[in-house]
């Protein structure tokens, strides 16, 4: 049902006459798909859904109403970048570097994180079979346990950079880097290809009208591995 | 609605937007909710359990002391399975009502169920993988 009134709703975003009604619908196929997988629902479903409720109430041929919506995606954005990292800290899991290293378990973490340790940690930690009494996932590199700290340090620190002018521009090329660092093993790709887009909107100029072709590239990409046509890609 | 109006609703929608993520975080620490699920924003802060499991006991009318379920039906396999789900995200918030009624239709003699629920859960202090479990007592 979701995906049959999406397929039917977003073509009518392209016209600004039917564009809340575009929206409006948009948010109905979320909440229907939101509410089929419902607890383990995957969080950019809820962001999309605030950005299709805003793009529906609000009009885009009304400048004020445009400010309002753009200025409406660009605290959303901060919102999830800084509890995401207050998340972090909160739970504790990455001060001695536990959590990263319990996902060397996984393939397209390893990679990037066995860089920053030992080969023999690396096979240590990525044998472990996360059975009850494996462990401990500790950690001896201090490049590794620094990077740990980075992650939750920087999603603070560039969301609270995003809000002020004189650092905005920087704050958005530093989290697009570490966006591309983080789903260069986590593959969220849906995540990772909205979270891009909303970051876009803080540059000051439109970029985000150009980079389209790209996220159009990734979804086709993403469609031929699924149909099995181009060799397999993990993403999720 | 006029653009005054709009700006009204959206700033008390992105209020309740940015309170969430605290509330999520005291749901966590109260119920032990996932912090991966639910919009707190908490994905990849902690480690997802591998390991989900149950036990079922209850007691027969006048029995001192409670026996286990052995051998569940195919049904209650199933309500089982559900429960575990909702338990996997929802943990101490997901009431497993569903199945405890599917418990005492095939065991009508029981008096009281116990349903304890296991899950593996990394330490954050220590980094090993241990055993966690809660039960739930009906009637309460």
């Amino acid at each position: 049902m979701a995906v049959a009134l999406a397929t039917v709703a977003a073509p009518l975003a392209v016209w600004p006459t039917t564009r809340a009604l575009a929206f409006a619908g948009l948010a109905v196929a979320e909440l229907a798909a939101m509410s089929e997988s419902f607890p383990w629902t995957g969080n950019h479903r809820y962001f999309e859904l605030f950005l299709c409720l805003f793009a529906a109430v609000l009009d885009s041929r009304v400048e004020d109403e445009r400010r309002l919506f753009l200025r409406a995606v660009q605290w959303l954005t901060c919102v999830v970048l800084f509890s995401s990292g207050l998340q972090k800290l909160v739970h504790g899991f990455y001060f001695e570097g536990h959590y990263l290293a319990y996902m060397l378990h996984e393939e397209t973490f390893r990679p990037i994180l066995g860089a920053l340790l030992p080969a023999d940690e690396v096979s240590r930690l990525s044998s472990m079979r996360r059975a009850v009494g494996a462990g401990p996932y500790t950690v001896s590199s201090p490049w590794f346990l620094a990077a740990s700290n980075a992650v939750w340090i920087a999603e603070i620190g560039l969301a609270l950079l995003l809000l002020a002018p004189r650092t905005r521009r920087l704050a958005v090329v530093g989290t697009v880097a570490m966006l591309i660092a983080i789903e260069a093993a986590a593959r969220e790709l849906f995540f990772g290809m909205l979270f891009a887009n909303a970051l876009l909107t803080f540059w000051p100029r439109p970029i985000g009208r150009y980079a389209w072709p790209l996220f159009a590239a990734a979804c086709v990409g993403a469609l031929l591995v699924r149909a099995g046509w181009v060799p397999e890609v993990a993403f999720h | 609605m006029s653009t005054k109006t709009k700006a009204l609703v959206v700033s008390g929608v992105l209020a309740v937007f940015t309170a969430w993520p605290f509330v999520h975080m005291y749901l966590v620490s109260t119920y032990d909710l996932s912090p991966w699920k639910l919009a707190g924003w908490g994905m990849y802060a902690a480690p997802r359990p591998n390991y989900r499991g149950m036990e079922i006991f209850g007691r027969p009318t006048g029995a001192p002391e409670m026996e286990k379920l052995g051998a569940p039906s195919p049904a209650l396999s199933a309500e089982a399975g559900r429960f575990l789900e909702r338990f996997r995200w929802l943990r101490q918030l997901a009431k497993p009502d569903d199945l405890v009624e599917a418990v005492r239709a095939e065991h009508p003699h029981w008096d009281e169920v116990r349903v304890v629920v296991f899950r593996s859960h990394v330490e954050p202090d220590t980094g090993m993988v241990v055993l966690k479990e809660f039960a739930y007592e009906y009637p309460d």
